[in-house]
């Protein structure tokens, strides 16, 4: 080659397209300079002379190739600004872009399977970011919310308790760790005097809610102490939805009434849109307007769901108002110890109340995601590497025609970011594809679930994420590439059948990625086996095939008398409803947590201090309940319909309450006494024992359990159950309508199969299982194909010495061995530095797990049985391939 | 195109050839087929030095010639020679020369009438 071919490749800029074509032009313009000088001394010219009339040919080498490129790329857009030189950096990155574009195209299959890997891992980052971001990031759209906290009681036991309202009003009256205390109880009621009657999210609030918590309703007034008063007009404060949905969201709603729980109610202002607490309530109404002095809801002893909202004083910390609270719980119960005695008082951020349930599940999730991500960014790095091997020619002859180092790794960054963005936009559209299906994951009633949005700053977040990982996977790869050294060292890697530093990289590489999907996948199986252990459970009766739905009667228009005569109409229509068997009412379902809990005493037993009073789930019950759910009688008899009122009234009780009191004797005919010692309840006479129920969750123990015949304790708020002998779901609309054919204002709601009320015991379980084996499964794929890449090219790259090996005599058995043993010798030591970290990392999920421990060794050993046996497999294939390595094609080929 | 390097000739000169540039440049390749240096060398003696084709702004216009098809370069390697690209005239480029020669010819007639030059 003529000193003119160094000449012309020292001062033209790179043209940015194929090599050889560039090749090509650079030949020519050496020739044309070389005849120019040739024909400038053939003229008796200098040297020197001849030197400067060849260079005049060229006279700016940048314009020249600025033109070229411009030619040579037609489809290319021109330039608009300014001179080639001026464009610099932009017009390298368009360059940089279109030529990855055509690279990626080239080479379309692994485009496909690094973008498609890249989207189910965005894709999955995005949902569950969103779903991080709405629950436990945005803050609560009230004033400084920080500074907000909710109180509640504690009972003797330590356990949450709300508090009752004369509770609050000595808290309230007494502490002064606060700016402002409020108090809110949630009361879902009856919509009626719409065409549909509605079951909507009321909140008692005290008056001065709003302003403690910063908010100013958008449209009328806020509530004032006069509207607190009992016996004047009731009012209330709606929210954005409602007032839209429900009030045709203009300004004459203000002073329109409407109907709740039969009783007319004058809206007097519309909250702002943004403003939701913790779920989406429709109205705030004044908690003293419902109760006359001396109402039941007013007793010392009465905890029903009120809670404390106050605003921390600036200069107080959450603990000091803890202690303060305590001291006043001490006071109360010194000063009340009838019903006071040994309670005490807990304090916790708002925030933290709403979302502290699942910031552990959405930890979880967001950490794993994170590590399939990682898994896929190894993966793809990997794929990349070796794609750069087989790319090595080109990118030499880039770097031989004067492409600097950093322009081949700027030029390959940005290929692998154009990846990441592709990949990143299907990932987007999968997460909107699959962003309803996962938020139906979370319990229905989880706070703050109407946050949740797949909106700008949620897609923000995916956007960096899909630029972070493009640049992420692609660094190594593309340093590697960049280095002459590199591209040397597979020219002699080929030849000298070395396996060379990059394969020692795609190794390190593959390891950290099968550890990652150990890690997943172990977690994954925790869940799994968790998920199956709370469902082998023993419920205590049969859920499948029944269905139920709630309904709650006005007590004003429903007395006791008109309770019993709706629930017995119900039950007749329900009964006759073909392909239904049975029918019965009550006031909890199992799973769900008791609706009644209390203290009892129990005739003949000495009654321990109040403090020490037992506590059981009261469920009044209509008779055929325990055959419709399947509860089974052990001793006595259930209830019948002579037990109503008037006679003595009966319980039937569980087993834990049995065994409690009477281990060795018989509870029948023993009599038990709901309520305080003083109060004036009436004394039950145990008639059976049913089998123990799983009341307050799948995974919490039975507790004990006292049913009550409905008709000696009427009830209002109610639940029908229906069992069915086929398809449960299909009679939710029949269900539906004989409720309405007794009472058309009714609204029904929580339509809902047992299995159903099941799955939402296990919401937050679920949730793991299904996402984790997601994550996981994904990974086990995304390490076959790592596994498959690096095994085939291991194999490729050394067919020489397969071959040289093979022609010495060799078995191809052999040879089939050596491939998979060190194969799976790396795959191994992934595997190994995986079940290390998992026996650390997957003690997060301990509160989660049940009945098995995070170092469950069964788990663990089925997980790293199942990653050799995909690993095995994925060697296979390559290792197979090897062994019809034909040693005279591999010889002659060097 | 690019504004051309010539020293040897004025402001107006440059204008004219490079109105002019793939005119010439079709014109020189009717007949045999010629490697580039050939091509500037041909016109520089057709005309007697006073138009020139740098490699600068030979090769971007046969390279442009090219791709719309006039001219077709390949590469032919001779005995004992270094391999060059030689280009020909293809069908589509015939054809444009001749469109381009009525076209001068009828210009520079209507030159000559108002202007009263004759074409060389």
């Amino acid at each position: 080659m003529s000193e003119w071919h160094g000449f012309v490749r020292r001062h033209l800029p790179p043209l940015g397209i194929e090599p050889t074509r560039e090749i090509e032009i650079v030949d020519e313009l050496a020739l044309q300079l070389e005849s120019a000088y040739e024909s400038a001394k053939a003229r008796g010219a200098s040297e020197e002379d001849a030197r400067a009339q060849a260079s005049v040919e060229v006279p700016d080498w940048a314009a020249l190739a600025a033109t070229l490129a411009r030619i040579e790329r037609p489809t290319a857009a021109r330039p608009t600004l300014g001179s080639p030189r001026a464009v610099g950096f932009m017009s390298g990155f368009i360059q940089d872009l279109r030529y990855g574009t055509r690279a990626l195209m080239r080479s379309s299959g692994f485009a496909v399977v690094a973008a498609a890997t890249l989207a189910l891992g965005i894709a999955a980052a995005t949902i569950v970011y969103s779903l991080v971001d709405g629950i436990l990031v945005r803050p609560l759209p009230i004033h400084e919310p920080d500074r907000v906290v909710l109180a509640r009681e504690l009972t003797p036991q330590g356990v949450d308790m709300s508090l009752s309202w004369p509770n609050f009003v000595d808290w309230q009256a007494r502490a002064t760790s606060f700016d402002g205390v409020a108090a809110w109880r949630g009361i879902p009621s009856n919509l009626t005097g719409i065409d549909t009657p509605r079951r909507i999210l009321v909140r008692q609030v005290t008056w001065n809610l709003f302003s403690v918590l910063g908010v100013r309703p958008l449209l009328g007034r806020d509530l004032t102490s006069a509207d607190e008063q009992y016996g004047v007009d009731r009012v209330c404060l709606v929210s954005y939805g409602f007032w839209q949905r429900e009030l045709g969201g203009d300004a004459s709603a203000i002073g329109r009434r409407i109907t709740l729980d039969d009783t007319p109610v004058t809206v007097v202002g519309v909250l702002p849109a943004d403003f939701t607490v913790a779920r989406q309530e429709d109205a705030f109404l004044p908690f003293g307007n419902f109760y006359p002095p001396g109402h039941f809801m007013l007793a010392r002893g009465n905890h029903n769901g009120i809670a404390l909202i106050a605003r921390l004083r600036a200069d107080v910390t959450l603990d000091e108002a803890r202690a303060e609270l305590a001291v006043i719980a001490r006071q109360l119960a010194e000063e009340y110890p009838n019903t006071n005695s040994g309670q005490g008082a807990t304090v916790q951020p708002l925030m933290e109340v709403l979302v502290g349930p699942v910031r552990t599940t959405l930890t979880i999730l967001l950490a794993a995601v994170g590590v399939m991500l990682l898994i896929a960014c190894v993966n793809i790095a990997n794929l990349l590497l070796v794609r750069g091997a087989t790319r090595a020619q080109e990118l030499e002859i880039r770097l031989a025609l004067g492409a600097g180092r950093w322009r081949v790794v700027r030029q390959l960054l940005t290929e692998s970011v154009l990846l990441g963005v592709l990949g990143g936009a299907a990932g987007v559209a999968l997460a909107y594809a699959g962003f309803d299906a996962a938020l139906a994951l979370l319990p229905e009633d989880q706070p703050r679930l109407h946050t949740v949005a797949l909106d700008g700053r949620v897609l923000a977040a995916s956007g960096a994420l899909s630029i972070a990982t493009g640049l992420l996977f692609g660094l190594i790869p593309a340093l590697q590439a960049g280095s002459r050294g590199g591209a040397a060292l597979l020219r002699s890697a080929r030849v000298s059948g070395a396996v060379g530093a990059r394969q020692n990289t795609r190794r390190a590489l593959l390891v950290a990625e099968l550890a990652l999907a150990v890690v997943l996948l172990a977690g994954a199986g925790l869940m799994v086996r968790t998920m199956g252990n709370l469902l082998a459970i023993d419920l205590g009766f049969e859920p499948s095939q029944v269905l139920s739905a709630r309904v709650s009667l006005p007590p004003a228009r429903y007395p006791a008398a008109a309770r019993l005569d709706f629930v017995s109409r119900v039950e007749d229509r329900l009964r006759s409803l073909p392909g239904v068997a049975d029918a019965a009412f009550t006031i909890s379902l199992p799973v769900q947590g008791s609706n009644w809990n209390s203290v009892f005493i129990v005739e003949k037993l000495p009654v321990p201090p109040r403090a020490d009073l037992p506590s059981a789930a009261w469920t009044p019950v209509t008779p055929s309940y325990f055959q419709t759910m399947g509860i089974r009688l052990l001793r006595g008899r259930t209830f019948e319909a002579s037990d109503r009122l008037g006679v003595p009234e009966v319980a039937v009780v569980n087993e834990t309450f049995a065994r409690r009191f009477w281990p060795n004797g018989d509870a029948l005919g023993q009599r038990i006494k709901q309520g305080w010692p003083e109060d004036q309840t009436p004394w039950r006479q145990i008639v059976g024992i049913v089998n123990d129920v799983k009341t307050a969750g799948v995974d919490q123990p039975a507790a004990m359990q006292a049913y009550l015949p409905m008709a000696q304790v009427p009830q209002t708020s109610l639940t029908a159950v229906v069992r069915t002998q086929d398809d449960a779901p299909r009679l939710a609309g029949p269900l539906e309508s004989a409720i309405l054919e007794v009472d058309a204002t009714l609204p029904v709601y929580d339509v809902r199969t047992m299995d159903q009320v099941i799955e939402r015991g296990v919401a937050q379980q679920r949730l793991l299982m299904v996402l984790l084996v997601g994550f996981g499964g994904i990974a086990l794929v995304l390490a076959a194909l790592g596994v498959f890449a690096v095994t085939a090219y291991s194999v490729s790259q050394r067919r020489h010495e397969l071959g040289v090996r093979i022609a010495l005599g060799a078995d191809r058995g052999g040879v089939l061995r050596l491939v998979l043993r060190q194969g799976l010798a790396t795959c191994a030591v992934g595997i190994a530095i995986g079940l290390a970290a998992a026996l650390t990392v997957t003690r997060v999920l301990e509160t989660l797990l049940f009945e098995i421990t995070p170092y469950d060794a069964p788990t663990l050993a089925g997980i790293t049985a199942m990653l050799l046996l995909v690993a095995g497999a994925a060697c296979f294939v390559p290792a197979h391939r090897a062994t019809k390595v034909d040693p005279v094609t591999a010889l002659r080929a060097e | 195109m690019r504004p051309t390097y010539m020293p040897q000739t004025d402001v107006s000169a440059r204008a004219l050839q490079k109105g002019s540039a793939e005119f010439l440049v079709l014109a020189v390749l009717d007949g045999p087929q010629r490697h580039g240096y050939e091509i500037a060398q041909l016109i520089e003696t057709r005309s007697d030095g006073r138009l020139k084709f740098p490699a600068a702004t030979l090769y971007p216009l046969l390279y442009k010639l090219e791709k719309r098809g006039f001219v077709e370069g390949r590469w032919v390697e001779k005995a004992g020679q270094r391999r060059r690209r030689f280009y020909r005239l293809t069908a589509a480029g015939r054809s444009a020369l001749g469109e381009r020669r009525k076209a001068w010819q009828s210009f520079f007639e209507a030159l000559d009438r108002v202007a009263r030059v004759k074409p060389a």
